[in-house]
């Protein structure tokens, strides 16, 4: 893209899920990197379970059990607004309470939860494993999808809860109350839909042989559902504020019951707006992962794959070349480097991810074409998913990627404001 | 050879107190880039097996890199111990002692940068919880929080070194693609 590719750090869920860890703004120096690193925006976890993990209080009663988190939320909003910095805030997962699997997740690791609908939360290989291992979790527990993302029976639609606590979110920090210098640029609606969710495939039919076969697919029409109570709520606050969806991932994993493939679910999302009435207005930004181009270092992005899809398709927010992308998550894992370059010093190897992606996505042309934003995903490095800058909390040793993300230039012009069409 | 700081760690000047208890080291620990690249290409052999045990390529590596020490054995054995106690059985169904060799296993196979990670943050954990008394009262020490949603600087500190210990426990995710979060003190 060019002339305003952003550039975003991901600072992970933690400051929220556990306030005063190394994903909370406040601490651990972290602000400190942002204006180091002059990196103008930030994202943040409006991580639901925490803020409201009791159905009984709404998440701003102060005798919430979560109120304690949203102040944590409320301050880091805050800290953010007056460092300069813009927000974008996703609402994440689902309390176990609203999708129904709040007495299972009270005996997680059980046979009893990791039993629970298998064929959508795990690998075939993994569930015959676990059966040959005698359905004991202490002896082989199974990778799976949390409990905390099953969808609940009716996910998204404008009676949901989860409609009542966007609009929660978006009435406490939207962009169109800013004098309480507490608010944010963006909200991301979702979190890699295609693969964290579940299920995303229709129910096998009773007594099908093979529970794993694949059956028609319904996270794109729920997608499509979310996009617009999302608008709807959006409207309701005259459109304040921008947002941002689906933010899928884009592994190269070929579709099945848990996981779909970002080439299929583009076109089968476009596809269910029409099904569900959504129009998307000049507020809503197309929002992509691309960890895939930048850890291989591709060329030939899935980034542009998904453009191509949407040309002609996709009427949501433009700027410079449309279809628009915004790249909100990203970035190369120091695990993967040894097996992908062999030949290199792994930290470095993860520089240098970094800086071919920017070179490449800072062009107005190829990789860069539509580009609006490129992500980094964590300061300091998750031990689980060991893409930071720094090396993991306590350490404060910076890796080689810590000085080629300081390298780009910050790009924090406002964004060009289009006349609203609803 | 030129020393490459790139892969140095918290000096003990840098180290709170309780911190550096148990580091036994007199300053920065500094690696050569030969060390470096070998302990890549020992990653490199591990690269895609995980917790909780690492597969053969981790037999290779475990002759090659320093084990786990005893004490820290120790240390993360009660660690899992109290984390059994989290509510809701994120960790009932571990066994501590075969969680530990499992940890042990992976420890050998890290890099350097994150066995000092790995002693670092297990040594401030059995600083914290120690090895005696029950598993809940361990827990209850883990999951004490003062300060609550704007914890002092220090508490910050200990909350982030706790959840840096929660995260090794936990281990990656077989898939690997997933950024799960940690939350068994949340």
């Amino acid at each position: 893209m060019s002339v305003q590719l952003r550039k975003i750090i991901d600072i992970g869920p933690g400051g929220v899920i556990y306030p005063g860890s190394a994903q909370d703004l406040r601490y651990a120096d972290n602000r400190t990197y942002f204006a180091d690193t002059r990196t103008p925006w930030i994202r943040l976890w409006a991580d639901w379970p925490s803020l409201q993990p009791h159905p009984g209080y709404a998440p701003d009663d102060p005798s919430s059990p979560g109120y304690w988190k949203l102040q944590a939320l409320d301050e880091q909003v805050r800290l953010a607004n007056a460092s300069g910095i813009k927000v974008m805030l996703m609402p994440y997962r689902f309390p176990t309470w609203v999708n129904g699997t709040a007495t299972l997740s009270a005996q997680k690791n059980t046979d009893a939860e990791i039993s629970f609908q298998y064929a959508d939360r795990m690998t075939k290989a993994a569930w015959e494993r676990y059966l040959r291992n005698g359905r004991n979790p202490s002896v082989y527990t199974p990778s799976r999808r949390a409990l905390e993302y099953l969808l609940p029976a009716d996910p998204y639609e404008p009676a949901s809860a989860w409609a009542r606590f966007f609009d929660f979110l978006f009435r406490r920090y939207h962009y169109g109350q800013r004098a309480s210098k507490r608010f944010v640029d963006g909200f991301e609606l979702v979190n890699e839909p295609n693969l964290q969710l579940w299920p995303q495939q229709a129910a096998p039919p009773a007594g099908a042989a093979d529970p794993f076969s694949q059956t028609a697919r319904t996270i794109e029409r729920a997608i499509a559902q979310l996009l617009k109570t999302a608008q709807g709520i959006s409207a309701k606050y005259a459109h304040s504020t921008m947002l941002y969806a689906p933010s899928i991932s884009d592994s190269d994993t070929a579709t099945s019951r848990l996981y779909t493939r970002y080439d299929q679910f583009v076109p089968a999302l476009l596809d269910a707006f029409a099904t569900v009435g959504y129009l998307p207005h000049s507020k809503q930004a197309w929002s992509h992962h691309n960890y895939t181009d930048v850890e291989k270092r591709q060329t030939a992005t899935r980034t542009q794959l998904i453009r191509g899809q949407l040309a002609g398709r996709w009427a949501g927010y433009s700027t410079g070349q449309a279809p628009t992308v915004f790249v909100t998550e990203g970035g190369a894992r120091l695990t993967r480097m040894p097996e992908l370059y062999p030949g290199e010093d792994p930290r470095e190897a993860q520089a240098k991810c970094l800086r071919d992606a920017w070179a490449l996505h800072q062009a107005d042309t190829g990789a860069g074409a539509g580009v609006a934003m490129f992500a980094q995903y964590l300061i300091y490095a998750d031990p689980n998913f060991d893409c930071g800058l720094i090396d993991p909390y306590p350490s404060t040793v910076k890796r080689p990627a810590y000085a080629a993300w300081k390298a780009f230039p910050s790009y924090s012009a406002a964004f060009p404001a289009p006349p609203l069409r609803r | 050879m030129t020393p490459d700081r790139s892969v140095a760690f918290l000096t003990l000047a840098e180290c709170p107190p309780w911190l550096r208890a148990r580091r036994g080291d007199a300053g920065a620990h500094v690696l050569d880039r030969r060390e470096f690249i070998r302990a890549g290409l020992l990653l490199a052999a591990a690269a895609g097996a995980g917790f909780p045990r690492l597969g053969a390529p981790a037999v290779a590596a475990t002759a090659a890199a320093p084990a786990l020490s005893p004490g820290r054995q120790a240390s993360f054995q009660a660690l899992l111990g109290a984390l059994r106690e989290a509510p809701g059985g994120r960790f009932r169904h571990r066994d501590a002692a075969a969680g530990t060799r499992a940890f042990a296993d992976w420890y050998a196979a890290q890099p350097p940068a994150m066995r000092l990670h790995a002693d670092t943050v297990v040594d401030a954990v059995g600083e914290l919880i120690g090895t005696r008394g029950t598993a809940a009262r361990r827990y209850a020490t883990l999951r004490d929080r003062p300060g609550g949603a704007s914890p002092s600087p220090a508490e910050a500190h200990r909350r982030a070194v706790l959840m840096a210990a929660v995260a090794l426990a936990e281990g990656p995710d077989a898939g690997g693609t997933e950024r799960a979060p940690t939350e068994a003190l949340a």
